[in-house]
């Protein structure tokens, strides 16, 4: 079972900060989870960044391009999945396909995963109007892409993973003014949930009774989230336009809250494919008869139907044996995450 | 002969974009270069007057390109710019004659950025065909100090990379082995790291030629297993002293940076800013969601069966209360 995970948000929005964070965290272990590279190199490629960060006091480079790389996720030494994860440069969310094969990169990414994992700067949804955080956290180009790809697509009954995990991670939580931090950060989630009303719209209208869809398959959470933690990041200059804040780092880094939305991700996504996969063949041929022809093409690639629910069913039986580690992974990040829809 | 110009970086607005394109090269290709320089993190000693230099083919066509730190910042921090030339890859005998002029004038020939007059400004540009300039033909370049290394080189070209320190030894011996009319075209990566380099064979470009940031001595190392084949004896490192600092340009609303050897922890540009970290404030430690832990599908998934069948049982119990009543009424009403 393999799952790809893509990170989303705008330039500067702390993705690469983030993901820095949770493969140094994940590589030495946390709560019994690891996270381990594809080859030593690939490890050392993340970890060097890291050990200026920590030392040096200096923040990763803007990133240019794309990069993306496999990892296995291990709990007590036992293999769970592997998984892809991808890293932007933020601005190839704002860019037309055509343009940038950076751009065309990221609809196929879309497409294709599993999960989403949107970083979200907590400062600037927190004293930007809605209407500026909207467009730094590129929240309304998110929307756009998700519902293209993975939406719409599931309105019309086509696809056939439907449903996607969505993890909102609000980063940069230190550096919040207190009132948004007050009651659990009560005033962050309803500012992030207004900055980011496209996904809840959609996947609130999919929880209500009159949807034809099923709810469950857009499992959606989010979570304050620092890497600097609280109190060793001061900010020099609060930035204006599409400037965002400097942030100095004053003290050694002590990450917060950093691999629960990951875990979230993935333990979600795990869980909602198990879900999926157990349906009847009679169920999925019935789905399947619904779609457009083209679609239903590429989905088969050459097998039969039968073929498709018996490869379905094999993943399904290794899932199963997978249940313990999924309830791991679930029961350790659902209890720290955020509904993203108001209850 | 022409050749095109190459402008790689990003301004407030726009993300990293070319901005003078070489007229075919293709997005995916300013991808891969993207991607690969993009993994060297810091380049705060990287200047105008002390910048990377890379020599590859892509594509179309062989590109000769500098890399260092534009003095602007996005959310703090160094945006990094690449900028250069491009020939087509028909021409590379005659680029690769005229490669020791290019990088004894890159402050000129590579300054392509100069040309733009506001880079916050800037649309995106197709490269015009520029005119070749005016190369003279066994210009005085100032050999390396050592060049037996280089002599091996040429014996071993096809198993060995030449490895040199990231230094003005190491940029001479660099011109020294470009102007070797011994070898055929060399590409060079001076001023990188190991993973620029694997992203760039990861897309079949194999550089002869590297300097990492760490290198310290010359040496030919195995191209397959990197290992040292041979090293340069007795070679006595004239850096740090003679590399030089970088020379930034500084943005005039902001106060000095400190000087580039002073201890590397950041200072706040504004120290008067900078609050005390509050003993008590530690809102992310405590946060906690309480009852609200979330579901997930599968429990979703059960918790709305268990409600659609106790709706299900509930209406048929009534549909039952109801049948009995109207059983009722009709007997009350003496029908059956
Ligand atoms: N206070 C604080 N600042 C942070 C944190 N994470 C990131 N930042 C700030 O946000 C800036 C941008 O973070 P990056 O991780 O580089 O952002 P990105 O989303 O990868 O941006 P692109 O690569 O341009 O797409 C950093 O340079 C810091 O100034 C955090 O946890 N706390
Ligand atoms: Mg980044």
């Amino acid at each position: 079972m393999s799952l790809k995970v893509t990170l989303f948000g705008g330039t500067g929005q702390g993705k690469t900060t983030y993901t820095l964070a949770l493969l140094y965290l994940m590589a030495a272990g946390i709560e019994g989870f690891r996270i381990e590279a594809e080859d030593a190199n690939t490890s050392t490629k993340y970890l060097n960044p890291w050990r200026d960060f920590v030392i040096a006091k200096k923040w990763p480079a803007p990133t240019m391009g794309r990069r993306e790389d496999q990892f296995n996720l291990v709990f007590q030494n036992e293999f769970v999945t592997d998984f892809r994860w991808v890293d932007y440069q933020g601005g190839a969310i704002n860019i037309p396909t055509d343009e940038s094969d950076e751009s065309a990169q990221l609809h196929a990414d879309i497409q294709e995963s599993n999960a989403v994992i949107i970083v979200a700067d907590a400062h600037t949804i927190a004293t930007r109007p809605i209407i500026e955080a909207e467009m730094l956290t590129s929240s309304t180009y998110i929307f756009n892409l998700l519902n293209t790809y993975k939406f719409k697509e599931a309105v019309r009954g086509e696809g056939i993973n439907n449903g996607i995990t969505i993890a909102l991670v609000l980063t940069k939580a230190d550096i919040l003014p207190d009132e948004f931090k007050a009651n659990n950060y009560q005033g962050l989630f309803e500012r992030s949930r207004e900055v980011f009303r496209g996904v809840v719209d959609f996947v609130e209208e999919q929880r209500s009774q009159t949807s034809s869809l099923r709810p469950w398959l857009y499992p959606a959470g989010m979570i304050p989230v620092s890497i600097v933690g609280e109190g060793n990041a001061t900010v020099v200059d609060p930035g204006q336009g599409y400037e965002l804040a400097t942030v100095s780092l004053t003290n050694a880094p002590q990450p917060v809250n950093v691999h629960f939305p990951f875990l979230y991700a993935i333990g979600n996504e795990l869980d909602r494919n198990a879900l999926t996969l157990e349906e009847e063949v009679g169920e999925l041929e019935e789905r399947l008869s619904r779609m457009n022809r083209n679609v239903l093409n590429k989905i088969l690639r050459g097998r039969t139907i039968k073929q498709l629910h018996q490869e379905r069913m094999d993943v399904a039986e290794t899932l199963k044996t997978l249940e313990p580690k999924i309830r791991a992974v679930t029961s350790v990040a659902n209890k720290k995450m955020r509904s993203l829809i108001p209850s | 002969m022409n050749y095109e110009t190459f402008l790689f970086t990003r301004n407030q607005q726009r993300d990293f974009t070319a901005f003078m394109r070489p007229k075919e090269l293709t997005n995916k290709e300013i991808s891969t270069i993207a991607s690969a320089v993009g993994n060297v993190n810091d380049v705060s000693e990287l200047s105008p007057e002390w910048p990377a230099l890379y020599c590859f083919p892509i594509g179309e066509y062989i590109l000769l390109l500098r890399h260092y730190d534009s003095g602007r910042t996005h959310a703090g921090r160094n945006i990094p710019l690449l900028e250069g030339i491009a020939v087509k890859r028909t021409r590379a005998r005659h680029f690769a004659a005229a490669l020791p002029h290019f990088l004894a004038h890159q402050a000129d020939l590579l300054a392509v950025v100069r040309n733009v007059p506001d880079i916050e400004t800037q649309t995106v540009q197709k490269s015009p065909d520029l005119p070749w300039p005016d190369v003279q033909a066994g210009e005085a370049i100032e050999g390396a100090a050592d060049d037996s290394l280089v002599n091996e080189f040429v014996a071993r070209l096809t198993e060995d990379r030449l490895f040199i320190p990231f230094n003005p030894d190491g940029r001479l011996m660099l011109i020294a082995a470009l102007s070797d009319p011994r070898f055929p075209s060399l590409y060079f990566a001076f001023g990188t790291n190991s993973d620029v380099v694997a992203r760039l064979n990861k897309a079949e470009i194999d550089i002869d030629i590297v300097s990492y940031f760490n290198t310290n001595l010359p040496s030919l190392r195995s191209r397959t297993t990197n290992e040292i084949t041979s090293e340069l004896t007795g070679y006595v490192s004239s850096a740090p002293k003679s590399r030089p600092k970088p020379a930034k340009p500084i943005k005039p609303d902001l106060p000095d940076l400190p000087p580039p050897d002073a201890p590397a922890p950041m200072r706040p540009l504004r120290e008067t800013r900078a609050e005390p970290k509050k003993p008590h404030d530690d809102a992310l430690k405590r946060y906690d969601t309480g009852e609200d832990a979330m579901l997930t599908p599968r429990q979703m998934a059960r918790k709305s069966q268990e409600a659609e069948q106790q709706t299900e049982a509930e209406s048929e119990k009534s549909e039952s209360v109801i049948g009995w009543l109207g059983g009722l009424i009709a007997r009350l009403l003496g029908r059956k």
